[in-house]
């Protein structure tokens, strides 16, 4: 089983760009959602207009959790953006999931970046009562921008 | 169904191999968020975290290659 790679909401550079999001200093929360959300839709922008969160119950909080160590890495041309994985633990019940969703918990509005399938089969993923899930980054990172001349 | 890890981008789980990237590239933006901490209190906050993970990427690490 693996997770898809991270596909980035089509507003994310513009939220860059015009200091929406401070890539060094927001705090980035990565968000559990259900089969039935719309978070896989591109056009999305902001975390309030998505349908369809893990409930807030079974160890999951409503918001998800903070990413830890986040870096916004620039080498030649690439640019990288990274964390440490992501641990939910189940407690009381399942946690069950379709999407991983990060998003700016500082940015005004909690405006979006980038969305994960996490198994691609599709399928839904889950950690029975007790048990963790974890997301692992890739060594590659969450996601890379490049583009222009070395 | 036990603990399960998922990896993004399709890849293999290669979990030393993301430890040791983010390792150095915690340490490549280290300075400039050090230099941001001053004035900008969610960047202090990211200084404190480098700063523990850094210290657990090592103790893994190490252990991974005393096994190894």
């Amino acid at each position: 089983m693996a997770a898809d790679n991270w596909k980035r909401y089509h507003s994310f550079p513009e939220y860059m760009g015009d200091g929406t999001i401070d890539m060094d200093g927001d705090t980035f929360n990565v968000a559990l959602f259900l089969s039935t959300s719309d978070c896989a839709t591109l056009t999305e922008t902001v975390y309030g207009g998505l349908t369809n969160e893990h409930a807030n119950a079974n160890g999951y909080t409503t918001k998800g959790q903070a990413l830890d160590s986040v870096t916004w890495v620039t080498s030649t041309i690439t640019t990288t953006f990274d964390s440490a994985n992501e641990v939910f633990t189940a407690s009381g019940g399942s946690i069950v999931a379709r999407f991983a969703v990060i998003f700016s918990d500082t940015a005004a509005s909690d405006e979006l970046v980038c969305y994960s399938l996490l198994d691609n089969s599709p399928a839904d993923v889950m950690a029975t009562n007790g048990n963790t899930l974890t997301i692992a980054m890739h060594a590659s990172g969450i996601m890379t921008i490049t583009g222009g001349q070395s | 169904m036990a603990a399960q890890t998922l990896t993004t981008s399709g890849g293999s789980p290669g979990y030393v191999a993301h430890m040791k990237e983010h390792r150095k590239r915690i340490m490549l933006c280290y300075d400039r968020v050090k230099a941001k901490a001053k004035t900008n209190p969610g960047a202090a906050a990211r200084l404190a975290q480098y700063d523990a993970t850094l210290a657990r990427y090592d103790v893994e690490l190490a252990s991974i290659e005393k096994e190894g």
